[in-house]
């Protein structure tokens, strides 16, 4: 019944509502793809690995610049502004980051962990509030000083600031 | 219906409306589907954490051939060295696995070798490893990764020359890593000077060391010997890593005279009817023939002693991996088919300064001789590695079995014909 009174009506009026369906297809299929094409966490992973690529720099360069050695060997107080002072050139303003070093202590069976340092530059609560982070590791053996052939694990934990 | 299919206008919009749908979900799926594959292609640091260890080995080893060269200099032991430089990399091993173990490391020191010579004008320390290293997080698999570290001093034979009444020259070179050592400093160099009279390394001033570039310096030190018979031995230490490394010259000095590493069963010049262990420059070879008698019905057993060692030998080095007891022999009567002359040799060092008794060098071993004469040898090489320390004697007991009498020949005036081959003498500069 309701068929025939469409197919009833006049030329025009069929024409309309079949333009109509057609903008609901056209709108219907744009919305589907562009749900298919942003994956709503891509941003994230993206953030991440940037984050990842950016912490495995950071060790490496702190790493081969002898910045950790000098921080393990040096008696005095200022080892962990100059470690701050060295990370802060490498990263951006916007990114947080936690440094900690642990040491390796081997009593010939198994290895245990003491932290033996950790530098950041914001407060623990305010980190753990941050979204997203990216933690990377390395381990790191001392060549010269009192500390010498210690092995230390370091963990760098960075975060965007949101 | 045909009056639909009259109305075709408006149909078409619709028909290109749901082929332009298919078009765009089509790419649209597809891009879904390269969004999903490279989420499963996505980062994995596998790179940065192998070549982070490797790089963090690399050090380990440096600290490893450091802690080894600094238990060689005092022990002159490369087995002892080699134990010292694997523990530092068995730790290093257990503290990464650990460290690596929530990405599932495993990982393995496939092969090591800690190596030293010292005692030659080029002169080094070197070891080298690997290691395996599989991350199971990630499936990575099979990783070997070498790594090696050598310091190399090497003295210039032509250079060494005597300048004044107590002055001597040489230019002298170290490398570390093929790199020229360019911050040595006279504080991390010892030099020496054989004292031929004492059998022993004395220690000399250094009067001036200049750096020459490349890793050479020039060097004088005083040194009152005789510019023909002249021993000179460096010490270095790296300045970066601690690393010890050593050089020895030697001119005019005939090895065989400073060689306690060798012992000849021989008489003394001060003592014809003497018998002794002696290194080759105390042998006397103005007697005939001399012999060393054993018999059953006179002694139990029969010892024959070195004088006391001048300085640490270490034996079971390098060349020599064995102790080497050389015998010629001449049993009384001649032994009969099956019934040879038996007589078992021990040989031992007594120090009284360590308070030890008897550290056996060669357990019992026994010697069955059949003929008229021979040549005996024995070669052991599972129990004698170690030090004989300076002061030291070196005892040789022979004991015999059977009912025969040992006619031992010892030297005549032109050859030797017993010795012991304790290894090669190696002279520690610290005692």
């Amino acid at each position: 019944m309701c068929v025939k009174r469409i197919l009833g009506v006049d030329k025009g009026q069929v024409r309309m509502f079949e333009a109509v369906i057609a903008a609901i297809i056209i709108f219907s299929v744009f919305s589907a793809s562009i749900f298919l094409m942003y994956p709503s966490r891509i941003g994230i992973l993206h953030e991440k690995e940037d984050l990842d690529r950016l912490g495995y720099n950071i060790l490496h360069s702190l790493i081969e610049t002898d910045a950790i050695e000098y921080v393990l060997t040096e008696s005095g107080g200022n080892a962990d502004s100059r470690l701050k002072m060295l990370i802060e050139e490498i990263i951006s303003p916007s990114i947080y980051y936690n440094l900690t070093i642990f040491k390796c202590e081997d009593n010939g069976v198994v290895v245990t962990l003491r932290s033996n340092f950790s530098v950041s530059n914001i407060s623990p609560d305010e980190f753990s509030r941050l979204p997203e982070k990216s933690s990377t590791m390395a381990i790191y053996t001392s060549r010269s000083g009192e500390n010498g052939g210690e092995t230390y694990y370091i963990i760098l934990v960075l975060a965007k600031g949101r | 219906m045909r009056r639909i299919l009259r109305n075709n206008g408006g149909q078409i919009i619709l028909a290109l409306a749901i082929v332009m749908s298919i078009v765009i979900l089509s790419v649209a799926f597809s891009i879904y589907q390269m969004n999903a594959g490279r989420q499963l292609l996505k980062y994995e640091p596998v790179k940065e954490i192998v070549l982070a260890a490797t790089s963090d080995f690399d050090r380990t080893l440096t600290v490893a051939l450091r802690d080894a060269s600094l238990e060689f200099d005092e022990t002159y032991d490369e087995n002892n060295a080699s134990i010292k430089g694997e523990s530092v990399l068995q730790k290093w091993m257990r503290s990464a696995v650990m460290a690596f173990s929530h990405l599932g490391a495993k990982m393995e020191i496939v092969e090591r070798k800690f190596k030293f010579s010292w005692n030659t004008p080029i002169g080094f320390s070197f070891t080298y490893a690997d290691f395996s290293m599989d991350l199971e997080a990630y499936g990575f698999r099979g990783w070997i990764g070498r790594s090696d570290k050598v310091v190399v001093l090497r003295i210039f034979n032509g250079t060494v020359r005597k300048t004044g009444d107590n002055s001597v020259t040489l230019i002298f070179s170290i490398i570390d890593d093929g790199k020229p050592v360019p911050n040595l400093i006279p504080g991390l160099l010892n030099v020496y000077v054989w004292n031929r009279n004492q059998s022993k390394w004395d220690p000399a001033e250094i009067v001036n060391m200049k750096y020459l570039g490349g890793g050479n310096y020039s060097l004088a030190f005083s040194s009152t010997v005789n510019e023909y018979e002249l021993g000179v031995k460096l010490r270095a230490v790296t300045p970066k890593d601690g690393i010890i490394v050593s050089a020895c010259y030697i001119r005019g000095i005939n090895s065989n005279e400073v060689d306690w590493g060798t012992l000849y069963l021989s008489v003394g010049e001060e003592d014809p009817n003497q018998e002794y262990l002696l290194p080759y420059s105390l042998v006397s070879f103005k007697t005939r023939q001399a012999t060393w008698v054993i018999s059953k019905q006179k002694h139990t057993y029969r010892e024959i002693a070195s004088p006391p060692i001048p300085e640490n030998i270490c034996i079971d080095m390098r060349d020599t991996q064995y102790v080497n007891i050389t015998i010629y022999v001449q049993p009384s009567p001649v032994p009969k088919p099956g019934k040879p002359a038996i007589f078992n040799v021990t040989l031992f060092f007594y120090n009284s300064s360590s308070g030890r008794n008897e550290s056996i060098i060669f357990k019992p071993e026994q010697f069955k001789i059949t003929e008229k004469q021979g040549t005996y040898t024995a070669n052991v090489s599972d129990h004698c590695r170690g030090i004989i320390p300076s002061g030291s004697i070196v005892y040789m007991r022979v004991t015999v079995i059977s009912e025969h009498t040992l006619h031992i020949i010892l030297n005549d005036n032109e050859r030797l014909y017993s010795y012991v081959e304790l290894g090669k003498a190696y002279y520690t500069t610290n005692g």
